[in-house]
């Protein structure tokens, strides 16, 4: 073919095209609107954010600039997750939600480790979500402070009233196992085992209708690992305490701690990481069995010893059917009736039920029980003083004032002064004068007090400043009638309490939004922090 | 540059001066049994197996006797024979040591051995059997090298009797079993108002009631556990209470009991 044919072949397509092209309609939408452009600034991105667990509110306020939009309508979503979360693992993005409010105020509950925060702005206008990142380093110091068990849909919701990152102000970190994936049941009680140095154990312990746990380390771990029933040698399927106390002076100079069950069987074991409870000792002199009401009355003092320096202090139990006390002496190894020497104020085969029993934590080797005469609203208070191998009676009488609704009672370590709460109000007794009972806290009729105590610190030298706590005077109060789904109705309150018989207590603490609470106990540093 | 050049020369010829031809072992290979592993337990040819401090429950156990090549590995397999001999046993011991049965005390084992190609090392493996004889009388099994053209004698210790008679104790090797349990090193003081004196008999009852491993039980620190060990003294009690008819220490007189502490 002739190239100049060619090329006029070529000149004619291209006319053709372009002109086919010139017909073609435009179909495209012209009509732009602007869309919301945010920027978030304010977090700091070149830094890690560090925090101590269960002691730093981390607080961040991100600064939020729109070119339109109303930010009133903006939903906001702060997730704090760990480096090594895995979603092939079961990790949802949901679990790790810490607040949705626009300024994060978040009490870390997060256990030691680095984590990747996310804030995310929503546009619920668009559906446009804007996300800014960060780093987070948790460490662990060592987690104190007032641990709350609160009933919650048949499982138990543990709060924590730590401190804030300054340690100034009590913050509270609410439902620490908020994703514990693990069924402990309803919870009873709170204790806390341990020894005054903290050199063996330390931990609290939580009794639920289900069993007895220990929670371990700085990230309050419960599980079927830290089932107390390990710790017995007779138990198999469960164990359910309903008193552990501990005896920090012995004749062993190991701390001994006391265990009494639900169906009132009396263990003791070493207070050492090697404990290990054996056979039940509630056989008085060996030989017959009873049933011991839930009380243990020790010496928490060593100023009575023998010649070789034995802290050889009796133990006080109460046989609750025959109603009558019951004590250990010296080197038996089982209980027997109670003898006394000296004045002989009461008789002691009672005839009453044990409701409460105590000991001082600084008055050497003072017990204070509290009986009632049964089926009769009438209370007496027993006084009794440990010394080496032997009893005395020191304090008798009826205890007065609206005794016959007491609930709850608590004996001051220090001073001659008991109290008891009845659905609403304390009310304060001394020792030597039981009739005379005195109002000291009236709370709204719409509370309901839920536990009253004063919580007794073992290792005085373990946690800075919470040797005062002991001295307060615990009064944890629900919503009487809640509504319908309400969760948080739980309120921690502390009070100081004069050594004047006719001082009022004060109001020290008061921290609301806890959950219906049944139990709550003061954490300290254990051996593991 | 010239000056430069000689140097380097001079330095090749007295680097290349320094280089030695390495002399290998062209010699004969041999075979001997290894007395590094166990040599803890090894005394000369003997080796103590101590069913004792194996659980009750165990009926057999797998040993391994380490045999060692001298000479140089080959490209090839080399075979040699491992036979059951005669066990001597010594006069002293006659009422309490009976030569091991094939069948009764071991499981037939293959007495074919080679040292694989390009190998130093083969291990003779040898079954033995847990039973009821070894809790009065102990066991004794010998089993001897045979060596060939290939694999001869060419190592071993050796030692010498009173009458200066030396023995080569690295080309067999005695297997002496039984069921002793030592009394383990923390059974002294308060242990014994836990337990009460120390016998064999109680010891292995001790661990068979209360399924405790033996192993666990020797260890220093299976001692330090006290609150545990007066729980397992009461509840051994118990137990032995509860026997009909009862367990008696190995003299078939004593009654077997449990330490002061115990019997509340």
């Amino acid at each position: 073919m002739n190239f100049h044919i060619l090329h006029r072949i070529t000149a004619a397509c291209s006319l053709t095209l372009l002109l086919l092209t010139s017909c073609y309609g435009d179909q495209g939408n012209y009509d732009y609107k602007p869309i919301n452009d945010i920027t978030i600034g304010g977090i700091d991105r070149e830094n890690v954010y560090v925090a101590y667990a269960y002691q730093t509110t981390l607080e961040i306020t991100p600064e939020i600039t729109s070119t339109m939009g109303d930010e009133a309508n903006y939903e906001y979503t702060w997730r704090i997750i760990p480096r090594d979360a895995d979603t092939n693992k079961g990790a949802s993005l949901d679990e790790f939600i810490v607040s949705r409010e626009r300024n994060l105020v978040y009490p870390v509950q997060l256990s030691d480790g680095d984590y990747t925060g996310f804030f995310e702005v929503k546009d619920p206008s668009t559906g446009v979500t804007w996300i800014e990142d960060f780093y987070l380093q948790v460490i662990s110091q060592g987690s104190t402070g007032w641990l709350v068990a609160c009933r919650e849909e048949g499982r138990t919701r543990l709060d924590l009233i730590g401190k804030d990152s300054k340690g100034e102000n009590d913050v509270l970190y609410a439902d620490l196992w908020k994703t514990v994936d693990f069924d402990m049941g309803e919870p009873q009680h709170l204790f806390f085992v341990g020894d005054n140095f903290a050199a063996y154990l330390g931990f609290p312990v939580l009794v639920t209708d289900k069993g007895s746990y220990s929670i371990n380390g700085n990230d309050f771990h419960i599980g079927e690992d830290t089932d107390l029933k390990w710790y017995f040698g007779t138990v198999s399927d469960r164990i359910l305490i309903a008193n552990s106390t501990i005896e920090l002076y012995t004749t062993t100079w190991v701390a001994n701690w006391w265990v009494i069950s639900q169906e009132g069987q009396i263990y003791s074991t070493e207070c050492t990481d090697r404990a290990f409870f054996s056979y039940p000792i509630n056989y008085a002199n060996g030989q017959t069995e009873f049933q011991a009401a839930p009380f243990v009355g020790v010496s928490y003092t060593y100023n009575d010893t023998d010649e070789d320096y034995n802290y050889n202090y009796a133990t006080i139990f109460y046989d609750a059917q025959g109603r009558r006390f019951m004590a250990k002496y010296g080197e038996s190894y089982y209980p027997a009736l109670m003898q006394c020497s000296g004045r002989q104020l009461f008789d002691v085969e009672t005839g009453r039920d044990m409701v409460f029993m105590d000991s001082h934590y600084e008055i050497d080797g003072q017990v204070v029980a509290v009986l009632r005469e049964p089926d009769s609203p009438r209370y007496f208070l027993y006084g009794m003083m440990l010394g080496y191998a032997k009893i005395e009676q020191n304090y008798y009488g009826e205890i007065g004032g609206p005794a016959a609704d007491a609930r709850f009672f608590a004996l001051h370590p220090s001073y001659n002064v008991l109290f008891y709460a009845t659905a609403n109000k304390v009310y304060r007794v001394n020792l030597a004068d039981p009739e005379t009972a005195t109002e000291v806290i009236s709370l709204d009729e719409g509370e309901e007090i839920a536990a009253l105590k004063f919580n007794k610190i073992l290792n005085l030298w373990g946690t800075p400043g919470a040797d005062v706590y002991m001295y307060n005077l615990v009064v944890c109060s629900n919503k009487k009638n809640p509504a319908a789904g309400e969760q948080n109705i739980g309120t921690f309150r502390l009070y100081e309490v004069p050594e004047l018989a006719n001082g009022s207590v004060t109001e020290k603490t008061r921290i609301e939004g806890l959950g219906e609470i049944v139990d709550v106990v003061y954490k300290e540093k254990g051996p593991e922090n | 540059m010239r000056r430069i050049i000689t140097i380097l020369f001079v330095f090749a010829f007295f680097w290349t001066g320094c280089q030695k031809d390495l002399a290998t072992y062209q010699g004969e290979s041999g075979i001997y049994f290894d007395h590094i592993e166990n040599q803890n337990l090894l005394r000369a040819d003997t080796l103590p197996f101590a069913w004792g401090q194996i659980d009750g429950d165990i009926r057999e156990e797998k040993i391994s006797l380490k045999i060692d090549l001298i000479g140089n590995v080959a490209d090839h397999d080399r075979k040699f024979r491992v036979d059951v001999v005669e066990s001597i046993v010594p006069p002293e011991l006659k009422d309490e040591m009976q030569v091991a049965v094939e069948g009764v005390d071991y499981l037939p084992f293959e007495n074919e051995c080679m040292i694989p190609a390009n190998a130093a090392s083969t291990n003779l493996e040898i079954t033995l059997l847990r039973t009821e004889a070894l809790q009065t009388e102990s066991r004794i099994l010998t089993v001897a090298l045979n060596e060939t053209d290939e694999l001869k004698f060419l190592y071993s210790r050796e030692v010498s009797d009173e009458q200066n008679n030396r023995r080569r104790i690295d080309l067999q090797r005695v297997i002496v079993m039984d069921e002793t349990l030592p009394q383990p090193d923390w059974w002294w003081g308060d242990i014994n108002d836990i337990f009460g004196d120390y016998s064999m008999k109680k010891a292995i009852t001790i661990c068979n009631v209360m399924e405790i491993d033996r192993a666990e039980w020797m260890s220093s620190d299976f001692g330090n556990r006290q609150a545990y060990l007066s729980f397992v003294g009461q509840y051994m009690q118990r137990w032995l209470d509860e026997q009909n008819p009862p367990i008696y220490e190995e003299d078939g007189e004593t009654l077997m009991e449990m330490g002061p502490d115990s019997q509340y």
